[in-house]
């Protein structure tokens, strides 16, 4: 009685320009699962996440999405893609709550205007983020960290059955890391079905239920978070855990 | 009916000598038909050109007048009706410009290149083979003409300024979410080829709006100068959209009517009025930075409420209660807190995070 399959990935390659960066890779995530994809830089992380959904296209193999091929698949807000934060906003000023609406887009017509329940399911994801307070602030004037949360909060209003996060943790200092880390336990506790790529596993290790570690392309491991699991070509100990402090954006 | 060029020339005689006994504005028929044309790109450049910048791709709508040059050069030729070439041209350019950048080729920008100086150059030996053309006949397209709209031209663009308004407003929340952040969506399942390529023909739609009283080579710059401008104002999207289609219409219209004064081409006195305005602004907004005397810091996030039962202790400060929280001090204001200080002097300087 295994739960259904959400993202289902049979004998992938993934390459750009005939180069290819994944080769064989199955991978399978089911419904209420925690799965933490480690590895080290250039090991095809963020390439694979792309290629689960629909980024880049497949060089071979066989994608699933809820069970249904991807090719036929159109209820792309089920999945719930949160990027890698890429610097603030674009050329014109817009509030958190604008760039979270932006991700209640997929229920909506276009031209139609927005109904009580989208605005609900904006503000409650705004909510769950804790920026209630700063929902008419600018994003650009954000730390990085709280506009990571912007980012989980804009994919948290489609109400998504799984959400897939790149690198949530990157680049964020550490009251925003413990922020974040509270945010995606509420979640799981929820029984959200969460795909994170991650450099290590930090302080999201007690969520994991598994751990696939991709190393130049190839997955070498697929099982359970063991303590101290590491992503296995990196150079620096165990304890460094990437305390990057973000640097002011203003 | 190869009128259009001749019009251009005897214009400028007519102008002239208005200003002799200033009759009123709207006495002119061409007056009217140039003020309700400045009205239409005065609310339509701007609604584009938030969208635009959001892409920082401010300078696309000048690619877009190069090319549409070439159009105007082939209708002048042919019809004499030079509004619906231009449209043709316009439209062809933006899709192939969208087409390339979906690519995402190195080597884009210099395919870009090549279509916009071709627009141009044959523009220009097009509308020389023209019955008594010359490039000097191009001015008026280039930089605009408070004279030069007929009838028939303002028909067109209020078709075309209805179809832009409807798509940059009714479809701002999408090719909000477009800009902001192509990839997501598209992962979200919007369709974004499409979206691009309606916001390509929506900016080629602007140009051709604005071929009569602000000239190709200066839409650009009412798309842009706008936006710009109601940013320093507002902190969201949405106002700033709003806010730069005002600023448009009052510069556009505004601009129009000065022309007809001072005597001066349209849309240099369009585009002069809107930096005009948007550097005034930028002072404004730079004085009000340096002598504010409101200053406040905003506490870092919260997570909880303080209360009662937050933990934290609260302490009377003045008419209200600060919280201690690790060893300074919050108060409510609005809908975050503030940190509050002793002493005016414990005040570090604003904004230093």
């Amino acid at each position: 009685m295994t739960a259904p399959a959400v993202l289902t990935l049979a004998d992938g390659a993934v390459g750009y320009q005939g180069r290819a960066v994944l080769r064989e890779i199955d991978f399978t995530l089911r419904s209420g699962e925690v799965v933490v994809l480690l590895g080290a830089n250039g090991s095809g992380k963020s390439t694979l996440v792309r290629a689960l959904l629909g980024l880049v296209p497949l060089m071979r193999g066989h994608l699933e999405l809820f069970g249904v091929p991807a090719g036929k698949f159109h209820e792309r807000w089920r999945i719930g893609y949160v990027p890698q934060r890429h610097s603030a906003g674009g050329g014109v000023p817009a509030t958190v709550r604008e760039v979270v609406a932006s991700g209640r887009l997929p229920h909506k017509r276009p031209f139609a205007p927005m109904r009580s329940r989208d605005r609900a399911a904006v503000e409650h994801a705004i909510a769950t983020v804790s920026l209630t307070e700063k929902a008419a602030t600018n994003v650009a004037l954000l730390s990085g960290g709280q506009q990571q949360r912007v980012l989980i909060a804009r994919a948290l209003a489609g109400e998504p059955d799984v959400l897939v996060l790149d690198e949530p943790t990157a680049g964020v200092d550490l009251a925003n890391q413990q922020i974040l880390a509270a945010t995606l336990r509420e979640l799981v506790t929820a029984g959200s079905t969460l795909l994170l790529v991650a450099h290590e596993l930090g302080p999201l290790e007690p969520l994991v239920d598994r751990v696939v570690v991709l190393r130049e392309g190839r997955t070498t491991y697929d099982g359970p978070a063991v303590p101290g699991l590491h992503h296995g070509n990196d150079h620096h100990h165990g304890d460094d855990r990437h305390h990057r402090v973000e640097l002011s954006d203003r | 009916m190869a009128t259009t060029t001749i019009t251009v020339t005897t214009a400028t005689t007519v102008s002239s000598s208005a200003t002799a006994d200033m009759p009123e504005l709207l006495d002119y028929g061409f007056m009217q038909r140039a003020l309700l044309a400045a009205l239409l790109i005065g609310l339509t450049a701007p609604s584009v050109g938030v969208h635009v910048v959001q892409r920082r791709l401010a300078l696309i709508g000048d690619g877009m007048g190069h090319v549409a040059l070439a159009g105007v050069a082939v209708g002048v030729l042919t019809t004499g009706r030079p509004v619906l070439t231009a449209l043709v041209a316009a439209v062809i350019g933006a899709v192939a410009v969208e087409l390339v950048r979906a690519r995402g080729r190195t080597g884009g920008d210099v395919a870009l290149a090549v279509l916009f100086y071709g627009g141009i150059a044959a523009g220009v030996v097009l509308i020389s083979q023209a019955e008594g053309g010359t490039p000097a006949n191009l001015t008026a397209y280039l930089f605009g003409a408070i004279t030069t709209t007929t009838q028939s031209d303002l028909v067109v663009f209020a078709v075309l300024a209805v179809v832009v308004l409807t798509g940059t407003v009714g479809l701002a929340p999408r090719l909000f979410a477009v800009s902001n952040d192509e990839e997501y969506a598209r992962a979200a399942g919007l369709h974004v080829l499409g979206l691009n390529l309606m916001l390509a023909v929506m900016v080629a739609s602007t140009v051709v709006i604005s071929m009569r009283v602000v000239g190709l080579l200066l839409v650009s710059a009412l798309m842009v100068v706008p936006v710009a401008t109601a940013q320093l104002l507002v902190g969201s999207f949405r106002a700033t959209l709003l806010l730069a289609m005002g600023i448009g219409l009052v510069v556009s219209v505004g601009g129009v009517a000065t022309s007809y004064y001072a005597d001066t081409p349209s849309g240099g006195t369009i585009v002069l009025l809107a930096i005009t305005l948007f550097a005034l602004v930028v002072s404004a907004t730079g004085l009000r930075r340096i002598f504010r005397r409101d200053v406040h810091d905003e506490a870092e996030d919260h997570l909880h409420q303080h209360g009662p039962e937050c933990g934290h202790e609260p302490v009377k400060h003045e008419d209200h209660t600060d919280y201690l929280h690790d060893g300074h001090r919050h108060a409510v204001h609005g809908a975050h807190y503030d940190e509050h200080y002793d002493q005016p002097s414990d005040q570090p300087q604003p904004r230093q995070h």
